[in-house]
């Protein structure tokens, strides 16, 4: 199995076979684009991405190796967002700034599945709460000072259709 | 000598007269808030795996209004499945009365809605405590790691958002934020203190600048997508949004210019007399909002307000409608198939149950043949779901013709106490039924007559329903009483319904005076779960107990009310929980209907202790019943009876 390595944005490098790293449609872009098929000496740096969350992203991908493709959107939509593998619950238990980076860091790699169960758990995070619990969820806090507020009171007031 | 009795201004006198405080459906029948021993819509509950909590709710094929009533009763006592869907199916007359006599007020409904979102809360925690509990502590790691993961996290941010904010149209531009929201640096611990006050229901809301921001770490199409995801989870899609609206400014901007999160306009439940019609048609026309909207939910609304908002999603979209529910807008025009056909052309799921009223309709009947042939030209081969009960049609006959030369894809169809102005005919011939919808699933005609074929070597043989799952065919006894006497279903008519239907799940031929169990016994499905056949007089006799002993391995519901045979109650309770030979088997019933039947209490005693799934039970009118047991249990209630009957209270 051919492996290529990958240098986080700390300048951690990492190991990982090329098929792993080719679930990250952004790699595999590079990859190709560059004819890079294994490891020349030279490491690809994963700008954005630190070591300890790349860590997590290659774990995710090793695991989820041999998964069938993901299927198109609209047949994920059906699916119910409570629908997470167990092996994934289990995995993304870490905090919430972990799992906003590994987020993220799916975003920028664009790894769609762990994309889909990252947004999914958030979701779980805000369903069935009240906008005071979801604040409070992810420690969002007022920013504006009383005065402000009165501004936007009096701003908003043509809104109200009598 | 019938016509006259099936208007319902003639049925409402003579019924009015014995007892004045009930309110009457389209055909006489008293419906409203007193408990009715007959109902009319079916009492599936699917899917299958959830039938303890909120079954209704979670069902896909059977979608209840969600409504704030029926939430509250939900939330209240939990009630058991069956008791759910009588007020279910009381629901659609409650509301329709309420708009009628000009009682409705929103007051009441804003602060329902309130708790019910706090309820549906409750339930989410019963179900995901881990996840819960983790949040907590993960609350408490961020805290401290607060001053420096967000800055972190932060910088990331900002690469990956100048990336993608390109491709995300409407998203939010950062200068705006800041011009709204100066000072970023006061984090005032107050936060927690601003109550909101400001309801679910307040579409304006959604104009309003929220009091809260932060900075964002996710960028917002990521936003959208996690946003999404919670939409799904959560029935109630306008409300739902607002509430997320209400979190911070950032996620309002976002909610109020991605189109694709507002693809199910559900507005039932607002009040449409208030709602702020201009400011939608400000929100399309700034945002194109609602180019997306697959599926718009107004039923409960008045059909005027109705139709100005179809009118204003109408102007925008691109043709994408699919499903579209207009139950109970009273006085619909005939011009609003005119929009749908122009404007919807591949609507799937249309619900316009209850839109005729049954004094002269102000507009054009919508059914008539003028209207609503044209419309299912248009239209009929999309469909596969198509509700029309309670409606008072012109030609009952002519409207069902229709369905049947258009309609080959219909899966559910709801003709249910429809009325026709010229004339009782509202009968449907089988044989023509089936061989022109042959995908039906879900059959709902409740005191509707069908004509069985006359069989004979020459016709060709029937082709049946092979995906019925619902059969849904009760007759009310007033209407029986009124017609001729001819009228009902019979073994014949059964036996043609249900040819093929090899699972069939459901089975609702209350009041059926004809039917014999031998029908019963020749239905092809061994996994019937719900059957209801109180007042069928023919089968009062011991032998229904075969009935029950062929699906007692799947029945989850049972409704034998008014069965005044006590040897055919005690054979059928013993054979829920016995097999052929005696021996014991595991019940999976989870509801029985008792009510006003002879069961006696030994075989009650009996049930209750062999079925272990059972929590709801009704018992009211049992007249070989000892005193002070004849009511209706579910919940704690039916926990306390049982334990009551273990310890011999009523012996």
């Amino acid at each position: 199995m051919p492996i290529i390595k990958l240098l986080s944005s700390d300048e951690e490098p990492f190991e990982v076979d090329v098929d792993i790293a080719r679930m990250s449609i952004t790699l595999r872009t590079m990859l190709d684009d560059l004819g890079i098929e294994e490891d020349d000496g030279e490491p690809i740096p994963v700008q954005n991405v630190n070591s300890s969350i790349l860590r997590k992203v290659i774990q995710w991908c090793t695991y989820h190796k041999n998964d069938p493709p993901t299927p198109d959107d609209d047949e994920q939509r059906e699916k119910r967002t409570d629908d997470i593998p167990s092996w994934d619950a289990d995995f993304l238990k870490v905090d919430q700034g972990t799992l906003f980076e590994i987020i993220l860091a799916a975003n920028y790699l664009d790894i769609k599945g762990l994309l889909d169960v990252t947004c999914k758990t958030v979701a779980n995070m805000i369903r069935g709460k009240t906008p005071e619990e979801i604040r409070k969820t992810f420690n969002i806090k007022n920013d504006f000072t009383p005065q402000e507020e009165e501004q936007i009171r009096r701003e908003n007031e043509w809104c109200e259709e009598k | 000598m019938e016509q006259g009795d099936l208007l319902p201004d003639t049925a409402k006198q003579s019924q009015s007269q014995k007892k004045p405080r009930r309110k009457k459906g389209i055909l006489g029948v008293p419906v409203g808030n007193q408990p009715i021993l007959f109902n009319f819509t079916s009492k599936e509950l699917w899917p299958d795996e959830k039938s303890d909590v909120d079954d209704v709710a979670s069902d896909e094929d059977y979608q209840p209004e969600p409504r704030a009533i029926t939430g509250i009763k939900k939330q209240k006592n939990k009630i058991s499945s069956n008791e759910q869907n009588h007020n279910e199916s009381k629901l659609a007359d409650e509301s329709s009365s309420i708009t009628n006599n000009g009682e409705y007020e929103p007051m009441p409904l804003i602060e329902e809605s309130a708790s019910l979102s706090s309820s549906s809360d409750d339930e989410d925690g019963n179900f995901h405590i881990n996840s819960k509990n983790k949040n907590k502590k993960t609350r408490k790691r961020v805290i401290k790691k607060k001053s420096v993961k967000p800055k972190a996290a932060t910088k990331s941010t900002r690469v990956i958002k100048s990336n993608s904010g390109q491709t995300n149209g409407p998203a939010i531009s950062s200068p705006n934020k800041k011009t709204k929201s100066p000072k970023k640096v006061k984090n005032t611990a107050s936060g927690s203190h601003h109550s909101h006050s400001t309801s679910l229901l307040d579409f304006n809301s959604l104009l309003r600048p929220s009091k809260f921001d932060f900075y964002q770490i996710i960028p917002p199409e990521i936003l959208v997508s996690i946003f999404s995801h919670v939409l799904d989870s959560e029935k109630e899609y306008a409300k739902t949004l607002i509430k997320l609206s209400h979190v911070c400014e950032t996620w309002r901007r976002l909610i109020i210019s991605t189109p694709k999160l507002w693809e199910r306009l559900d507005l039932c439940g607002f009040p449409d007399d208030r709602f702020p019609l201009l400011n939608l048609k400000k929100m399309q026309e700034d945002n194109g909002l609602f180019v997306c909207v697959k599926q718009i939910n107004l039923s409960g609304w008045s059909s005027v307000n109705a139709e100005r908002l179809i009118q204003i999603v109408a102007n925008s979209t691109n043709f994408d409608l699919e499903l579209l529910n207009v139950k109970n807008c009273r006085n619909l025009s005939s011009k609003f198939l005119e929009i749908i056909m122009e404007r919807f052309p591949n609507i799937k799921s249309l619900d316009i149950s209850a839109v005729t009223t049954s004094s002269a309709q102000n507009c054009t009947n919508p059914f008539t043949n003028n209207t609503f042939r044209p419309f299912l030209n248009n239209c009929g081969s999309k469909l596969k779901e198509l509700f029309m009960s309670e409606n008072l049609m012109p030609s009952f006959p002519s409207v069902i013709s229709n369905v049947m030369e258009f309609c080959y894809q219909l899966e559910v169809l709801d003709i249910s106490n429809v009325a026709s102005l010229g004339g009782r005919s509202t009968s449907v011939a089988i044989d023509k039924l089936q061989n022109s919808c042959p995908r039906i699933r879900i059959l709902r005609a409740a005191n509707i007559n069908f004509t069985p074929t006359v069989c004979s070597a020459a016709t060709p043989p029937m082709p049946g329903f092979p995906f019925l799952q619902e059969l849904s065919i009760p007759f009310h006894e007033s209407f029986m009483m009124t017609n001729s006497m001819l009228d009902g279903n019979t073994d014949w008519t059964i036996e043609l319904l249900t040819k093929g239907a090899e699972n069939l799940k459901l089975l609702d031929i209350r009041g059926s005076r004809y039917i014999s169990h031998g029908s019963l016994l020749r239905i092809p499905t061994w996994s019937m779960k719900h059957l209801s056949m109180s007042n069928c007089t023919k089968l009062e006799n011991e032998s229904l107990k075969d009935v029950i002993l062929k699906w007692n391995n799947s029945l989850v519901d049972i409704d034998l009310s008014w069965n005044k045979s006590e040897k055919c109650m005690n054979a059928c309770a013993n054979a829920i929980w016995n097999d052929r030979d005696g021996q014991k088997i595991e019940s999976p019933l989870r509801s029985i209907q008792l009510r006003g039947s002879a069961i006696s209490f030994e075989s009650l005693r009996d049930l209750l202790l062999n079925c272990p799934l059972l929590n709801s039970i009704d018992l009211q009118s049992c007249r070989s019943l000892p005193r002070g047991i004849k009511r209706a249990y579910f919940g704690d209630d039916f926990k306390q009876l049982r334990s009551d009957l273990l310890q011999g209270k009523f012996d």
